[in-house]
């Protein structure tokens, strides 16, 4: 009877994982009561769950968060460049406010060691065209929006070639490229 | 058991759209919520504490910079994740890595190669230890996809919809990828035979209740 449901093994899995619907989870519960070894299999499963969430977590180190907004404001203080890939962050933009965000930069920095200096101001200091340079217009939220622009080839690259086939098309890809050259045809506005 | 219990999804809706509006003790909030769980994931994903810490900054920089883009459509820690993700993504990609600082479980876990005498290491307390490094290291030796997906579903308990987002790919794709690092880690972690039935996460429809 329970071979009529024809468990997949990645149904374990998806069982788990609370991802399977009610009327298929009702299956696989029979079909674990009368077969010892599926149950055995998910038992084996279930386990490294349990061994994963037992692995030790790493302490957030005191400063983190101060470290943070240290480079928050200097992110501010450059005008949209984050993080170590300067590359990416923009060029045309950053390119055209440069002259301004020079006078501005050399103005704030001197507040920028005030703030970091005082704890209890967690303000970063804005300045208007600062603030400007960095905004960029309104954009179809969501996480894909929060992403960097990248380059084909990183994206492709970013991907297992053995998942490409399955599930990633060109369109895909071409979409989500465009998606991210968005925010950079429009910050020109 | 379920993680999200103390992390109620309206509050870091609420402060992140505090933040969206200029709220920066939100955003430090939001940062207390979630450094230690991004930096956990992190650590696992690039094997090396120093440059999980950094990825941790990186992250937060970019929520800060994106905030005026947020909007409530997906969970918050959906969004951090895929964030959290793609940083990881791309310090894997780059052409010359840093050199690993030091293995966290060498550090953390206590390598088995020997528990110090004077320590009273009980055979329980040394199995565990060796169990949670063969763990480790077999997390570690996954692709970096399947380590993702196992990570976000399994532990973060993200839904299979959510982690596609993570990953840019789809549901189908990390049911797929969860499963084989599962099958792939189940060979690491011995069997203690056990007839009970483990416990779902709860029902698909109380997922989707915890996705609002």
């Amino acid at each position: 009877m329970s071979s009529s449901h024809d468990i997949q093994p990645e149904e374990l899995s998806a069982f788990l994982d609370g991802a399977l619907a009610p009327t298929r989870e009702a299956q696989l519960r029979a079909a674990l009561a009368e077969l010892p070894e599926l149950a055995a299999q998910l038992a084996a499963l279930s386990r490294v769950d349990d061994a994963l969430r037992a692995l030790s977590a790493p302490e957030v180190p005191a400063d983190l968060h101060q470290r943070l907004r240290a480079r928050i404001a200097a992110a501010h203080h450059e005008g949209a460049a984050v993080g170590r890939a300067p590359r990416r962050c923009a060029p045309d933009r950053s390119r055209r406010w440069r002259p301004a965000l020079m006078a501005v930069a050399a103005a704030a920095a001197v507040l920028a060691g005030l703030v970091v200096l005082t704890p209890s101001s967690q303000q970063p200091e804005v300045s208007a065209p600062q603030q400007m340079a960095q905004e960029q217009a309104p954009h179809p939220a969501g996480p894909q929006a929060a992403r960097e622009p990248a380059s084909l080839a990183e994206i492709v690259e970013g991907t297992d070639p053995g998942e490409l086939s399955e599930d990633w098309s060109t369109i895909e890809v071409l979409s989500l490229l465009e998606a991210m050259d968005d925010p950079e045809a429009a910050g020109s506005g | 058991l379920d993680e999200r219990v103390d992390h109620p999804v309206e509050e870091d809706v609420r402060l992140m759209l505090a933040f969206r509006e200029g709220d920066e003790a939100a955003f430090d909030a939001l940062f207390g919520r979630w450094a230690g769980r991004l930096l956990r994931f992190l650590e696992r994903m690039v094997g090396d504490r120093a440059v999980a810490e950094e990825l941790v900054q990186e992250t937060f920089l970019r929520v800060h910079r994106a905030r005026k883009r947020y909007t409530p459509t997906a969970r918050f820690s959906t969004w951090l994740f895929t964030i959290a993700e793609n940083a990881a993504r791309n310090e894997l990609r780059r052409p010359f890595r840093r050199a690993r600082h030091q293995s966290v479980d060498e550090e953390r876990a206590g390598a088995p190669r020997e528990i110090p005498s004077g320590e009273p290491a009980t055979d329980a307390v040394a199995h565990a230890r060796v169990l949670q490094t063969r763990v480790a290291a077999a997390l570690e030796a996954l692709p970096e996809r399947q380590r993702a997906a196992l990570w976000l579903c399994a532990v973060e308990g993200l839904a299979y919809a959510e982690a596609a987002q993570a990953l840019v790919t789809s549901e189908k794709s990390v049911k797929a990828l969860v499963h084989r690092a599962r099958v792939a880690l189940a060979k690491q972690v011995p069997g203690v035979h056990s007839t009970s039935v483990p416990a779902a996460r709860g029902t698909s429809r109380a997922r989707k209740g915890l996705a609002r």
